[in-house]
């Protein structure tokens, strides 16, 4: 019965392998990633299963899942409906957080039919190795990169206002990555019981941490509210308040602000965090998560975005040049920016005869935005191909 | 009168005319900008709606853009155009025309003969990619490679007229967008025409 119910999975998943095999991607790593699952299926296909006993089929199914798994979300991230330019821009923000020359991992989205879910991260792919270590146990693959499931709402596809939550989520994955807040909440604890904090700190960590955080009990609140605090840092490096703003309104603005829930801080301690920390203001927490952020990662946790990039010329109905990679949520933060504190820019400048719909303001600097990146990464591949060339 | 390449340029040289991006200088010619095939696409499709209905400013006969498939491509990817299908399409190029130059876009002649054409006039001061109306008229499909020069447009001086006097259906368009042939103003008085409320 064990045998036949793996057979029946395994024939589930040739299935769905038989339209996937033929999906063509943005990027060579979805690409090499495609190929490996190749060699693993034909491997468990060569198999004779009615040899197995049940620790040796139960490990079959669950690489078999971790397939099901791949495919889901390398299905959606085809070349057909990938959103390579926001893509693009989180992939140079990962590049800056783990060196690509030491460890391999690609973005994919899964575009998914809600909005109300919105944005979210999965890092099993990227992060679990139990399948991984099965794999390269029983059929000696090695997968040379590892996926960062993104989910979005289809909807939001090509949005450049709401994706912008995806930094957000990228700062998930390098929080999981290399293990920043767990062990900071723990010194969190170790410091207050050990009577380490001042007066001022004690005030300071009372705001963002309004209950016994000090407490045993209380550690893995703690801990998942200072993974929230610390991807909003993270966003906040690449766009500023920006994502704030937009979490605000989603979490349901003014009147919501003040709640408080066992995995997320209250939107308005959330705010004021990000102001704090792009202003530089004296924060104990803030330093201490720096510190915390560099004994583990090695990085600098900082303002990346360039206030360089101007929106003038998004009113002038131009994309924006974009030089560099470092340039590239600076976009972001210019479109905003304008959308912010619209008062007719567009129309006085461009001599409009009639007034803009709110509506068609949104999708010109929408456009204007997917048109900036998309000229950035046109030109970078052309100069490259050219230089290979010369 | 034609623009020629010294005009041009200067055009360019003093952002008058942007031309965003210009890959390769060479792209200008005599009297013609080669401009790129984009990676963008609106694919027409069979779908379960009888026809497209341009003839109504309320079609009841399913959308325009239920019979198009939006499809992407990497650039310097291929694409292929079928006989007899319609592909809307978008220059690589944005381009932001001066308030007194129209463009006339037409396919290079490289590609004209293999059977791919178009035929699209642009007002002055347009922003945004040039829509590509592409058809395949030939009798055998064309794979073409996505961000090649398949594209010519020649420039005309005309008077200074201002490109948003009116309200437009397009701007700054970066990607192919399905026809807004239903809403034309027109096509409510010529309904009425036909048939007057008695």
């Amino acid at each position: 019965m064990e045998v036949q119910a793996l057979r029946l999975h395994f024939s589930q998943l040739i299935k769905a392998w038989e339209k996937s095999k033929h999906n063509t991607y943005f990027d060579k790593g979805k690409d090499h990633y495609q190929e490996t699952l190749k060699y693993l299926i034909k491997a468990i296909s060569d198999e004779n299963f009615t040899l197995f006993n049940s620790a040796q089929i139960e490990e079959r199914r669950r690489i078999i899942n971790f397939i099901f798994k791949s495919l889901g979300i390398l299905d959606s991230s085809t070349t057909n409906q990938f959103p390579f330019e926001i893509i693009h821009c989180l992939q140079h923000a990962l590049d800056e957080w783990v060196d690509p020359s030491n460890e391999k991992f690609v973005i994919v989205t899964s575009l998914i039919n809600s909005y109300d879910d919105f944005y979210s991260f999965d890092g099993n792919l990227a992060l679990d190795d139990v399948a991984y270590n099965i794999i390269q146990k029983v059929y000696n693959l090695t997968f040379e990169y590892r996926l960062i499931q993104i989910n979005l709402p289809k909807f939001l596809a090509r949005d450049y206002f709401s994706n912008i939550v995806l930094y957000h989520e990228l700062g998930h994955f390098i929080d999981f990555k290399y293990q920043i807040t767990a062990p900071f909440a723990i010194e969190i604890q170790d410091k207050y019981n050990n009577k380490k904090y001042n007066a001022s700190d004690l005030v300071e960590f009372q705001k963002f941490f309004p209950y016994e955080f000090w407490k045993r009990e209380y550690l893995d609140v703690l801990t998942s509210h200072l993974r929230e605090y610390f991807s909003d840092l993270f966003a906040a490096q690449y766009i500023g308040k920006y994502s704030e703003n937009l979490l605000n309104y989603v979490s349901g603005g003014p009147l919501a602000a003040h709640a408080i829930s066992g995995t997320h801080p209250s939107t308005k301690n959330r705010g004021d965090l990000v102001k704090d920390f792009l202003k530089n203001n004296s924060s104990t927490f803030i330093n201490d998560l720096k510190v915390a952020i560099n004994l583990t990662s090695g990085k600098e946790l900082k303002v990346r975005y360039s206030s360089e990039i101007k929106n003038s010329n998004l009113i002038k109905l131009l994309p924006i040049e974009i030089k560099t990679g470092d340039e590239l949520s600076s976009v972001f933060v210019a479109a905003w920016e304008l959308y912010d504190t619209y008062t007719n820019q567009i129309e006085k400048q461009n001599n409009f005869k009639y007034p803009l719909i709110s509506s068609k303001v949104y999708e010109i600097i929408n456009n204007l935005v997917e048109k900036s990146i998309g000229n950035y990464i046109v030109t970078s591949n052309w100069e490259k191909s050219k230089n290979v060339l010369s | 009168m034609f623009l020629a390449k010294n005009q041009l340029e200067k055009l360019i040289k003093q952002e008058k005319l942007i031309i965003s991006p210009l890959l390769d200088n060479s792209q200008i010619n005599e009297m013609t900008i080669d401009f790129r095939l984009g990676y963008d696409f609106l694919v027409s499709i069979q779908g379960r709606h009888p026809y497209l209905n341009s003839a109504s400013h309320i079609p009841t006969d399913g959308a325009f853009y239920h019979f198009f498939q939006e499809t992407r491509r990497n650039f310097g990817d291929t694409f292929l155009f079928h006989p007899g299908q319609t592909v809307l399409g978008a220059t690589l190029e944005y381009v932001k025309l001066p308030e007194n130059v129209s463009a006339i876009l037409s396919p290079r002649s490289s590609y004209n003969r293999l059977g791919i054409n178009l035929s699209t006039v642009i007002q002055p001061g347009y922003c945004g990619c040039f829509s590509l109306e592409i058809t395949n008229t030939s009798h055998n499909p064309i794979k073409v490679r996505v961000g090649a020069t398949m594209f010519q447009a020649r420039f005309v001086k005309t008077k200074k007229t201002n490109y948003f006097s009116k309200e437009r259906k397009y701007i700054c368009s970066v990607k192919p967008e399905i026809s807004g042939a239903n809403k034309d103003q027109d096509l409510k008085l010529l309904e009425l025409i036909n048939k007057p409320i008695s």
